[in-house]
């Protein structure tokens, strides 16, 4: 196995993987981005300037595959609106959670399922700042925004992530009211 | 009155910054696998595509201008159209149940053809106008003829693939029948009158379906879809009969199923409109201007109809290229579709003009005369599904499958499931 691989997959495929899945929010996708992010990176390695770090290189690399992955959905999602099932087949957000996320708490649960409903750059940015913990920079950077972009971009997803739990609290309550009735 | 949520941004923040790791299943060797596999074929095809290109689509006008005399034009002029989509360059290779490929390379193109058709309907509005002027034969729903009966073959020794010859010697058309549950089966029936060859897929819809015993055949009696199409040129017109029937709850999408399988080799759209001309209303889908209709860019499955019929079925996901489909060879939407690749081998698939290369890798003897036919055609269906001419299977005996010759490039099949009324 080439050297150069053998490093790069052990020192970043956790957090690539990290940051494709909860993006595309389906395991099977995640890895097959995962192994599309490597292909790319191997192809371009000796194109590599170093002008950014190794690792904003490389998010910045899963963060186009995700954008043309979401942009396939879209137009698969267009043809099926189009012309076919609206949404049962082809289209992955519905999927069932993750193991890791299912044994967690009901606000993680919740939280996660929030993040479904957050615009691709809200959803990028959140995952890039609390899951990578990235910095401001190197999140800009990665998206190719400015920091000002970047800041913004957090507080809206923030305030919307905010808005959500409590959209998903109220309607869990109503739930158990009903239930008891 | 509103409650306050207990949400501020330092909870939300903090909530985040808990969210477990996921960690991922695959391996680096799997990954670097396929690295090392994308490497060597780019080297290997990149430079002739553009060349391999516009070949194929002067051989494919060359080889379809004699057959333009014989064959309906709907027919030819469909498959014109999709000459170039598997002028894909890139190769994926089939195998192990996880190996999707993503490749974004023939992405730009490829989303030109996926467009909604809402994109296209004003001009296709004009057009319409305009075409109003032409006159339009109506075919008319002939009565249900008694005296026929529908039958299916295929198995072991026998294909269930309609082919060319066949095609040139008889009348057939494209049909998609409902299984008893659920499933849309595409179908290519072959009537009992040669004279009408140069009927029109619908002509010979109207004129057959109602002899078609679709309960006699294991599935479910949802023919006749109407009583008044049209067509002109490409495109369909008319009113689906007892449409609230057939669109109750998700069934809207059977509904299109059914007529993309039955319409969509010969048709390209498709509009539903009341006997007053205006739009019939789909139940969830409203009312839409027209619908796409296409067959193309599927990988074939397995459906087991019962312990001795089975059938060729897409996938419900259509692929940016040959190669791409045949490596979700494997990835079976439903737990009713099996794959058609025994577990014992793998593949590697490249398309090149209008030929696919199929080289297949693992232990074959022990495989059964009927895995091997599935096997086989469905790959021959999904050639044809990204409009292909022949497949080139290496690595196989001469004698693997009876009634092919694989030392030979071999011909993709004209139609899907054969069935006949006699």
């Amino acid at each position: 196995m080439d050297s150069v691989f053998q490093r790069l997959y052990t020192e970043y495929q956790q957090d690539v993987f990290q940051f494709l899945i909860y993006l595309v929010k389906n395991r099977d996708t995640a890895e097959d981005l995962l192994q599309e992010v490597f292909i790319r990176v191997m192809k371009s390695y000796e194109n590599f300037e170093g002008k950014s770090s190794e690792k904003t290189w490389l998010f910045s690399i899963a963060k186009n595959v995700t954008i043309d992955h979401f942009r396939k959905q879209k137009t698969i999602r267009n043809r099926v609106m189009d012309h076919f099932d609206w949404g049962k087949r082809d289209i992955e957000s519905s999927d069932s959670l993750p193991q890791e996320i299912a044994e967690q708490n009901e606000d993680i649960q919740r939280l996660y399922r929030c993040l479904d409903r957050c615009s691709v750059d809200q959803k990028m940015v959140v995952v890039s700042r609390y899951i990578q913990e990235l910095s401001i920079t190197e999140t800009a950077e990665i998206l190719g925004w400015s920091e000002g972009k970047v800041k913004t971009t957090q507080h809206r997803a923030i305030k919307k992530l905010k808005e959500l739990m409590a959209e998903e609290e109220e309607g869990d309550h109503d739930e158990k009211i009903t239930m008891e009735r | 009155m509103m409650k306050k949520s207990q949400w501020n941004d330092d909870k939300i923040e903090s909530l985040l910054k808990k969210m477990p790791v996921i960690e991922s299943r695959t391996s680096a060797e799997e990954i670097y696998q396929h690295v090392e596999l994308r490497k060597r074929k780019k080297k290997t095809t990149a430079r002739w595509m553009p060349v391999a290109a516009s070949l194929a689509a002067l051989l494919l006008l060359v080889i379809l201008v004699p057959g333009l005399m014989n064959q309906n034009q709907e027919e030819a002029s469909n498959m014109a159209s999709d000459s170039s989509s598997d002028s894909a360059e890139m190769t994926a290779e089939g195998g192990s149940e996880e190996e999707a490929v993503n490749d974004e390379a023939a992405g730009e193109s490829e989303e030109s053809q996926l467009q909604p058709s809402e994109d296209a309907a004003p001009a296709a509005e004009d057009e319409r106008e305009e075409d109003t002027q032409e006159a339009t034969e109506e075919s008319t729903l002939e009565e249900p003829q008694e005296g026929f009966s529908s039958v299916v073959l295929g198995g072991d020794t026998e294909s269930n693939l309609m082919t060319d010859q066949e095609a040139l010697e008889n009348a057939s058309f494209d049909v998609g029948l409902l299984s008893e549950d659920g499933f849309v089966i595409p179908m290519t029936v072959i009537v009992p009158a040669e004279s009408d060859r140069n009927k029109t897929n619908l002509e010979l819809y109207n004129d057959w379906i109602a002899s078609l015993d679709e309960e006699g055949l294991g599935f479910a009696d949802y023919h006749p879809l109407s009583s008044n199409l049209t067509e002109n040129g490409g495109n369909l017109e008319g009113t689906i009969s007892e449409i609230e029937e057939r669109t109750v709850g998700a069934s809207s999408d059977i509904l299109l199923d059914v007529l993309n399988e039955t319409f969509g080799s010969s048709y390209e759209n498709i509009r539903l409109v009341n006997e007053d001309g205006s739009l019939q209303e789909l139940n969830q889908v409203g009312e839409v201007e027209q619908f796409n209709l296409s067959k193309d860019n599927h990988v074939f499955f397995i459906y087991q109809q019962n312990s001795e019929q089975y059938f060729y079925v897409p996938s419900y996901e259509s692929y940016d290229s040959f190669e791409q489909a045949i490596g979700a060879i494997n990835q079976i939407p439903n737990d009713r579709f099996q794959s058609a690749l025994p577990d014992t081998l793998s593949l590697e698939a490249e398309a090149d003009g209008q030929n696919a290369t199929i080289r297949v890798e693992g232990a074959t003897e022990d495989l059964t005369a009927l895995e091997k036919r599935q096997f086989v055609e469905s790959i021959l269906l999904t050639a044809k599904s990204f409009s292909l001419d022949t497949v080139t299977f290496e690595n196989v005996e001469q004698d693997f499958v009876t009634g092919y010759d694989f030392t030979q490039p071999v011909e993709v099949p004209y139609g899907y499931n054969k069935a006949y009324i006699e």
